[in-house]
């Protein structure tokens, strides 16, 4: 049993116990806290992980500092529904989601409820247009498989209120496929898209030009959707932001993303930085500024989605799996620490001195889906 | 027509073969004669270095390669049909060679062989395994103990292991083996053993078989000779495959197998390729070759039998093995991996550099090859191999007497050799060993003849003290003027350190001089420090009687240090052993110990280690330890190419509260200069800087061309802004740094570090500016791109060290490239910038080079094959146009466009052109695989030795120790090396916990019939466990339906609780009696099984049937009753639908309360679709869930003490078992054999007190009665006589059942223990779960039965029916159709009865007239009669002549005569003569023909 303290990386380390079989035990979960023990976006995921796995032992102590968990075997299926509550939005339990119903038993098709796009973590449209194209291109879905992983907005719905709904399907993997990524190339164009909720739609407009007015002084290939969802589709309270996704030459999607700040006042994320982002040129240029940030970063994907990469690389064969990244997020280092932890390997990393970026290779845990049934 | 000319060309395409061959036999004749270089200029070679291989293959190749000959139309086909054939057949061949392709691993020395011997007992195993030693290594071994590791040519090694004569070990050896040697004994036939080898064989994966047959000398006649072996090849064939290899050993000489023949044998194992296997290539294991227990003394003194510590040894095969990787040990547990470190190896291939641990050589090829190489330039080139390379590795069978540690070698000297000064002492050694050691150095010492350090070591032998004591108390004296110092362990290791230092820098010829010296004193402290380590050779008995000296088996032995070259390296590294550091500092210290020690010798032969000291001398200066020593000094010195790892590795994460190892990397961050990278990342994720920052930042950097300094953060705020930032977990960088902010928002934003952070004003601030947003241009598509394709072409560097240098070159100023032996002065920016230039020429131009050999190749490739491709890019070597040298070739230069595609498509790209080509896509596959795992290899190559490891873990084929902690005593007690310890490394989910299911058949030669429920030990993966299946069926909609035993010829599922397996698994299942001592003469293996699903729980149900009466009938709805016991039951079956007999349908409404309208509790009312009956039958069918135990027992056979097999028990114990123990042996037996003696008195008696009957009838069941089974047998319901006492003696059995189930696990004294449990009648070793029946029969208890369930014949009575009576009065009443017409008998005769008839005169004469006419009627009917019946006759008899004559012609008749004569002449023949029925047959045949002419 590996032993943990402290609340932070609850996810990684649920997810790669049940990938890895390892029961984990983690304490002093807040213990320090005003509200000590498990929020309830954790016990949420925990829920989830019960509806996705059978034989699993969650036991968490009376203040909710400590949690034991021996990990089941992993099921999925088609018809869930998982209500993901309203104080994280549904890109924090995607990312455990998504990994896990690769190596299911059944090919999984769930239906999520809850916040889609806010400023904390990876929106629905970064989801839809970054993370599962990555997945598809490491996971070695090829065209006819592309299609079964995919994720379909059918609500917008943003803080605090909440009330959008996605629907995901994952199909199963046998093993994943070498992950060798260590070309960045050149941005070649860049997409992306200008959502806005129950607010007039000429603020998608708005944050589209502020964005192209930054981005166009480097390239001329920026397009940028607009969606202004309206009705039952636009969700329970008002929002808008922008995402925006560069393309290489050789593939790699970079993106950055910022939303308006308002509706939220938990503790989650008051205010950003200094002062709420309200204005729709303000999010616009933010967000084409970030998207500059993440280009200079470097590395074959952005900061976001570093951590996924690597687990991805860890989980892949027994061979040299090779990617390149840009400095590492606080996040990525916890995943490698994890790896490490869980899956017993190690990457040896190498910094290019001219460009700062690190290339990082291990050989992989050569993870199987062992759940699959044989006949 | 066709055949016969296929015949003759046959024939003729022979003698053409016969004529090449005598041609090339008289050409090596030739050269044989005249010598080796005659020779070789004979048959057109430069040399003989190639091996008799290569001249062969040579002229083959030549006739392949093109010229067809003279006339090519001579080998074109003649024939269609003959080419179809051919076609066919090659088809055919294409076919069988496809399998799944699996990637093998490319590594270095691939483990040795593992060569089997398998077969019954008594066969000739020893002898043979004896007789291959010999014959490889010219050595005798008189007790061949665990694996034996031989050297066997220039490329091969093979591992020799015996295996165990007893299920649960063959088991173990069928998982490992790469080779089988099946033994079988030709004179008694094969055995039930052999077939359950193979049956395991087939199921764990099925390795190379070569049948071995021996005892032939037993035939008298060759006839029957060759009979029997034609019957046993044939039978052979059919269980392995047709045309496989069986050999005959024909007999012995002076008890060994004919040279000859173990020659012929040793060359096919030297040409046998082993078969990749899924589950070897997929997990790490080892058989363990020596086994050493370490635990510290004083645990142990304390409780005995605390767990132990164990070192393991051996070879590793399969997946590498990484640190920190779980483990089996086959027959013990689950155990975590404590350490694990390549030693050198003890047996290395000619030409192995021996002191580069394996793991280091393995995947890099680098030094160990180079060394290598250079060893083989030195030395001519042989063919065969000398005598100092035919080493031999076996630590368990004390070969020469000689036992190598890691770092000492023992060498064992037997009693009579020892020769004590002190006659008291000689005495005292007869009675005490070790009391006599003692007792001779304090009498040696006393007379002041020995050295001081010799003095001090006999010292040591007396002490009783604990080793920390003994330390601090020893003193020694490092030079003769100088005083004495105290021991001390800081004080020691510190020295030891520094030595080790010293070391490095020392010349060899200082070393040799000083090391002499200095080793004495080194050597003393090293055998205190060891003082209470045992070392075990061969048992691992585990006793601390003494310090150096270790007693066992009678024998003292004593150790000596290693070569002379390297004493203080070795003691030193000893020394970091002993102190048994756990922190990751001195690992790494040990694993540098490990690189720098040098292993002096494999052989464990006793004039091998002067020959070898010898040949060190004669190298000189190019001692074996220096080959490669700067490769090792630099990976010594790699730590800090990793440092980024350093920092993020480092600390474990569950070592802090914060999940970093923030003090841990601040103190690095002091230590180590500086580097601006680190230095960035460690900010980015230690003093979270906004990471916005961090790119920005880095954007700069790019865009000024310099390096901007970053602020030093202050250690508090950051620490906890970062735990902040963990509580919040995201994975979007932005959003973390934003939540971290407004934590700290507003109230602590002095403590927030300065720098740009993720406010609008920040970014604006950062790219506002027009520099800072075309400062990134180049990253654009609108930029340079070439400053882009350079970028994507930077590297790291070819190895870690060299952009470490750069940097130091920025950092520290000058710096020295090591390997190009320069000194560059840096400091300046234009000498930096100058190099830089030059640097990134050179790899321009290499890149180039590069970049157009692969066009060459790939076009080369696509023109002409591998050749050609190759020719073409040797070309581009040359700077030749490799168009032109691939034949003049326009190809489109795709080397030259690397942009787009470039990167991205070249991987697919020759995949594809290859599978136009022609190529399949099994070979595409194929290739794909090869060329991937060989980058892998490349890449790792590139890597230093540590952070391979790290990475890549032990690659198989190196030679490493283990050690595991938590060890259970037993295993150390009761270790005897025949039983091959198997290690295991458990893959990904293989330590879960959970349900199986089961492909699951029980083995058609299997006697019984498997019952759910009863125990199973199951053999899947590495593991051999007990569990309790429950068997299924699956039916139709996929529910699994229970079953009560398993079904007869065709599978059925079984559900298992117990460790997980992955799906495709095989498995094998044997009752727990079949692996004890005395299994059954049948067959053992119960089951075969394949692992289909793993699952949490799975649900099987059987039917349940639940019936009622109606209680009250209403329209459409009744009350039911006897259905449910309470109301509570009958609810939870609310809305289950329910049946009448009649058919009708109705559903339960409610369950009613007892009382309710007269019903009793339970009852329920239910409506139906038609009014019911109050006679019919209300049920309710369902199913209920039948539960799969949770429960498993690992089958711990491993640490019960070993039994020798029932049948060999009294014949003939091996030769190594002590004397004393062959008494207890016997004892044993004896004392078994009257306890068996003593209980068939008991049940004689016991049946004679019963009557002395084997039956006692009896109405019920009475209690047990020992001997008897109480049952419904051929005499009815009673105690019969049990007629298949499995426990031999039930009465002991029952009594040892009554003292306790559980064999004892008393590791005091194995042979007393197996003597005891024999003379308990208890079977020792392993005892598992027994089954229900077993249990019962223990206990002389039936099977439980209900009386009502026994069959009984049904008696009916005959049904009689009352006579029907109609009241007289009613018969009036009706009407006549109706009435009775039935008359009841007359007592009186009727009117017409009673009235006589008179005739008259007509009527009288009329009469008469009838009467005569119908006599002469009569007369005359007879009289045709009579003649026609005559006729008849006549006729009859010509016919029946006719017939007869028509049937002796007959074909068909005629035939059938024959046959049925020819059968009864048969067995009048047989019946007279009983046995040559052949002849008589013929004979009988003989004389038909004789009759018939």
């Amino acid at each position: 049993m590996l032993r943990f303290t402290g609340c932070c990386h609850f996810r990684q380390r649920l997810l790669l116990s049940t990938l890895s079989g390892k029961a984990i035990r983690i304490d002093d979960i807040r213990a320090q806290d005003q509200s000590p023990g498990l929020r309830d976006y954790e016990a949420s995921l925990l829920r989830l992980m019960e509806k996705l796995t059978n034989g699993c032992l969650v036991e968490i102590n009376e203040t909710g500092t400590s949690l034991r968990y021996r990990p089941g075997i992993i099921i999925c299926g088609s018809g869930l529904v998982h209500d993901c509550g309203s104080s994280r939005s549904i890109g924090y339990f995607l990312e455990v989601l998504v990994l896990l119903a690769l190596f299911a038993k059944r090919p999984l098709s769930i239906t999520l409820r809850g916040i889609t796009n806010d400023h904390v973590d990876p929106s629905i449209d970064t989801w839809r247009t970054v993370s599962l194209p990555l997945l598809r291109r490491a996971a070695g879905l090829d065209e006819a498989a592309a299609g079964s992983l995919e994720l379909k907005v059918v609500r917008r719905g943003a803080r605090p209120g909440g009330g959008g709904e996605v629907q995901l399907r994952v199909p199963l993997v046998r093993a994943l496929p070498l992950v060798s990524m260590s070309d960045e190339g050149m941005v070649k164009r860049v997409r992306g898209i200008a959502y806005s909720m129950r607010v007039p739609p000429q603020n998608a407009n708005r944050m589209v030009d502020a964005a192209r007015g930054v981005l166009n002084q480097l390239l001329a290939d920026v397009y940028i959707f607009t969606d202004a969802a309206a009705g039952p589709a636009a969700g329970n309270s008002p929002g808008y932001g922008i995402t925006l996704v560069a393309e290489t030459t050789s593939g790699c999607l970079i993106s950055a993303e910022a939303a308006a700040t308002t509706g939220s006042k938990d503790a989650a994320g008051s205010a950003a930085g200094d002062e709420p982002l309200v204005v729709a040129e303000d999010i616009g240029r933010a967000a084409a500024q970030l998207l500059l940030d993440e280009v200079a970063r470097g590395g074959v994907t952005d900061g976001t989605h570093q951590g996924l990469l690597l687990l991805l690389a860890a989980l892949g064969p027994e061979e040299m799996n090779q990617v390149r990244l840009g400095p590492l997020t606080p996040y990525a280092v916890h995943t490698l620490r994890h790896i490490r932890d869980f899956l017993n390997v190690q990457f040896s990393m190498r910094t290019e001195q001219q460009s700062g970026t690190i290339f990082l290779s291990c050989i992989g845990a050569g993870l199987k889906n062992i759940n699959r049934k044989v006949t | 027509m066709a055949g016969k000319s296929h015949v003759k060309k046959k024939a003729g395409r022979k003698a053409t073969k016969k004529k090449a061959k005598d041609v090339k036999k008289k050409v090596l004749g030739a050269g044989s004669s005249i010598g080796g270089g005659e020779a070789a200029a004979v048959s057109g070679l430069k040399g003989m270095s190639g091996g008799g291989g290569s001249d062969k293959k040579a002229p083959k190749q030549a006739k392949k390669a093109g010229d067809p000959g003279a006339n090519p139309r001579a080998f074109a086909f003649q024939s269609a049909v003959k080419a179809k054939a051919y076609q066919a057949r090659s088809a055919e061949k294409e076919q069988r060679r496809l399998h799944a392709p699996m990637s093998e691993r490319a590594g270095g020395e691939p483990p040795p062989l593992l060569v089997l011997v398998h077969g019954p007992p008594q066969v000739g195993k020893t002898s043979l395994i004896k007789g291959l030693v010999k014959h490889y290594t010219k050595q005798n071994l008189n007790d061949p103990r665990g694996p034996i590791t031989l050297v066997t040519g220039k490329k091969r090694r093979i591992t020799l292991l015996e295996c165990p004569p007893d299920l649960p070990g063959m088991m173990d050896a069928a998982k490992v083996a790469d080779l089988v040697l099946l033994m079988i004994d030709g004179s008694f036939g094969l055995e039930m053993e052999t077939f359950e080898f193979l049956n395991l064989l087939q199921v764990h994966g099925f390795p190379k078989v070569m049948g071995v047959l021996t005892h032939l000398d037993g035939f008298k006649e060759p006839s029957r000779l060759k009979k029997a072996k034609k019957a046993l090849k044939a039978r052979f064939w059919t269980e392995v495959y047709d045309g496989a290899k069986l050999f005959y050993l024909s007999g012995m000489q002076h008890g060994k197998y004919l040279k000859r023949e173990v020659l012929n044998l040793a060359r096919f194992i030297s040409v046998t390729k082993t078969r990749p296997l899924t589950w070897r290539l997929g997990h790490p294991y080892l058989i363990a070759d020596r086994f050493e227990d370490v635990t510290p003394a004083e645990p142990l003194r304390l409780n005995p039998k605390a767990d132990r510590e164990l070192l393991l040894y051996g070879y590793l095969r399969g997946a590498p093995l990484r640190q920190g990787a779980r483990l089996h040990l086959a027959g013990v547990g689950d155990f975590d991996l404590q350490e694990v470190d390549a030693l050198p190896d003890p047996c290395p291939l000619p030409g192995q550099d021996p002191g580069v641990p394996g793991g280091a050589a393995a995947a890099a090829g680098g030094s160990g090859s180079g060394s290598g190489t250079a060893a083989a330039a030195a030395t001519p080139r042989r063919r065969t191999l000398s005598d100092k390379e035919r080493l031999i590795h076996a630590p368990m069978s004390d070969l020469g007497g000689m036992l190598f540690d890691r770092d000492a070698v023992y060498i064992d000297l037997p009693d009579w050799k020892v020769q004590y000064t002190s006659a008291a002492g000689a005495a005292a050694a007869a009675a005490d060993p070790a009391a006599a050691a003692a007792a001779a150095a304090a009498a040696a010492a006393a007379g002041g003849i020995l050295q001081e350090g010799e003095a001090m070591v006999r010292q040591l032998q007396g002490t009783k003290l604990a080793v920390d004591e003994k330390l601090s108390r020893s003193k020694i004296r490092l030079f003769s003027a100088g005083s004495s110092l105290q021991g001390s362990h800081e004080l020691h290791s510190e020295d030891d350190e520094e030595e080790e230092d010293d070391e490095e820098l020392h010349s060899e010829d200082e070393e040799e001089d000083e090391d002499e010296e200095e080793s004495d004193s080194e050597d003393e402290q090293q055998q205190q420090q060891r003082g209470g380590r045992a070392v075990n050779g061969g048992r691992g008995a585990g006793e601390f009687l003494d310090y150096e000296a270790v007693q066992q088996d009678g024998r003292l032995r004593r150790r000596a240090m290693f070569g002379s070259s390297n004493n203080a390296a070795a003691a030193a590294a000893s020394a970091a052993d002993f102190e048994g550091s756990s922190d990751e500092e001195d690992a790494q210290q040990q694993w540098g110990d490990g690189q720098l020690q040098v292993h002096s010798g494999g052989d464990s032969e006793d004039g091998y280690e002067d020959d070898r000291e010898d040949a060190e001398e004669a190298l000189g200066s190019a001692a074996a330890w220096k080959a490669g020593i700067q490769e090792r000094v630099a990976s010594l010195f790699a730590t800090r190419g990793a440092d980024l790892a350093g920092f993020i590795y480092n600390t474990r994460a569950t070592s802090d509260p914060q999940g970093l190892g923030f003090d841990a990397v601040q103190q690095q961050q002091q230590q180590d200069g500086d580097e601006e990278d680190e230095e960035e990342d460690d900010e980015d994720f230690f003093t979270l800087k906004v990471p916005g920052g961090k790119a920005a930042a880095a954007a700069a950097a790019i865009s000024s061309g310099g390096r901007q300094q970053q602020q030093q953060q202050q250690e508090g705020p950051a620490a906890v802004l970062l735990q902040s930032a963990d509580t919040f977990d995201s994975s979007r960088p932005s959003a973390a740094a934003a939540a971290a902010a407004s934590v700290f928002g507003s109230s602590s934003s002095s403590a927030l570090p300065q720098g740009p952070g993720f406010s609008l004003l920040d970014l604006d601030a950062r790219w506002s500016g027009p520099d800072a947003v075309q400062g990134l241009r180049n990253r654009f598509v609108t930029g340079d791109w070439d400053a882009a394709a350079a970028r994507a072409k930077a590297l790291p560097g070819e190895g870690s060290e060299e952009d470490e240098e750069v940097e130091e070159g920025d950092v520290f100023g000058d710096f020295e490239d090591v390997e190009a032996g320069l000194t560059f002065a840096g400091g300046d920016a234009i000498t930096a910038a100058a190099q830089k230039a030059i640097q990134d020429a050179t790899a321009e131009e290499l890149r180039a080079k590069k970049l157009a050999k692969r066009a060459a190749w790939d076009a080369g490739f696509a023109q002409g094959g591998g050749a050609a491709a190759a020719a073409a890019a040797a070309a581009v070597d040359r700077g030749v146009d490799p168009a032109a040298a691939a034949g003049g070739s326009d190809d489109e230069d795709d080397g030259a466009e690397d942009g787009e595609e470039g990167a991205a498509g070249r991987p697919k790209n020759p995949n594809r052109r290859a599978e136009a080509e022609g190529e399949s896509f099994y070979d595409a596959q194929k290739r794909e695989m090869a060329a991937r795992a060989a980058a892998t290899a490349a890449a790792l190559s590139q890597l230093d030795p540590k952070t391979r490891l790290a990475l890549a873990g032990h690659a198989a084929g190196s030679y490493v120790r283990i050690r595991l902690t938590g060890v259970p005593c037993e295993l150390v007690a009761h270790w005897e090396p025949h039983r091959p310890l198997l290690v295991g490394g458990l893959g990904q989910g293989e330590q879960r916990m959970g349900v199986t299911r089961l492909r699951f058949k029980r083995h058609r030669w299997y006697p019984k019939t498997l019952k759910t429920r009863d125990p199973l030990v199951l053999s899947v993966g590495w593991r051999r466990f007990q569990s309790i299946p429950v068997y299924a069926l699956e039916d139709h909609n996929r529910r699994l339906r229970a079953l009560k035993y398993t079904p007869q010829h065709c599978h059925c599922l079984a559900a298992v609780y117990g460790p997980l397996a992955p799906p495709n698994t095989g498995v094998v299942a044997i009752q727990a009696s079949a692996a004890g001592p005395c299994p059954p003469a049948s067959w053992r293996i119960a089951a075969t099984a394949v692992v289909l699903e793993q699952e949490a729980e799975l649900r099987i149900v059987k039917k349940l049937k639940l019936v009622g009466t109606p209680l009250k009938v209403h329209k459409h709805s009744a009350f039911v009753g006897g259905m449910f016991n309470s109301q509570l039951e009958a609810s939870r079956f609310e809305g289950a639908s329910v049946q009448t007999v009649s058919g009708i349908r109705g559903t339960v409404k409610k369950a009613l309360r007892a009382g309710v309208q007269g019903v009793p509790d339970g009852g329920v009312r239910v409506t139906f679709e038609d009014k019911p009956l109050l006679s019919d039958i209300v049920f309710l069918r369902a199913w209920v869930a039948v539960d799969i135990p949770q429960l498993h027992n690992t089958m711990t056979n491993l640490l019960a003490p070993a039994v020798a097999p029932a049948n060999t028990a009294g014949v003939s114990r091996k030769g190594h078992i002590k004397q004393q123990q062959d008494g207890e042996e016997a004892a044993a037996v004896e004392s078994s054999s009257k306890a068996a003696a003593a209980a068939a008195a008991a049940v004689a008696a016991a049946a004679v007190a019963a009557g002395g009957a084997d039956f006692v009838p009896a109405a019920a069941f009475a209690g047990g009665r020992p001997g008897f089974v109480f049952k419904k047998g051929g005499q009815g319901l009673g105690y019969y006589k049990d007629l298949n006492p499995k426990g031999l003696n039930p009465p002991a059995a029952a009594a040892a059942a009554a003292a306790g189930l559980n064999p004892s696990l008393n590791p005091a004294a194995d042979g007393d223990d197996a003597a005891a449990a024999a003379a308990a009648g208890k079977p020792a070793g392993w005892v598992g779960m027994r089954t229900v029946a077993e249990l019962r029969r223990e206990a002389g208890i039936g099977a439980p039965r209900n009386n009502d369930s026994l069959y009984k014949p049904i008696e009916r009575a005959p049904r009689v029916f009352n006579p029907l009576k109609v009241p007289a009065k009613l018969q009036a009443a009706l009407p006549f159709k109706t009435k009775p017409k039935v008359e009841a008998p007359r007592k009186r005769k009727t009117l017409e009865q009673k009235r006589a008839v008179v005739l008259d005169k007509d009527e009288k004469k009329a009469a008469t007239l009838l009467q005569q006419l119908n006599a002469i009627r009569n007369a005359k009917a007879e009289k045709r009669h009579q003649q026609s019946a005559r006729r008849r006759e006549a006729h009859a008899k010509k016919v029946a002549k006719e017939t007869e004559w028509r049937d002796k012609h007959n074909k068909e008749e005629r035939k059938q005569r024959h046959v049925a004569a020819g059968k009864a002449a048969k067995r009048a023949a047989m019946a007279s003569e009983g046995g040559g029925g052949k002849f008589a047959a013929m004979a009988a045949k003989k004389q038909r023909r004789q009759e018939r002419q």
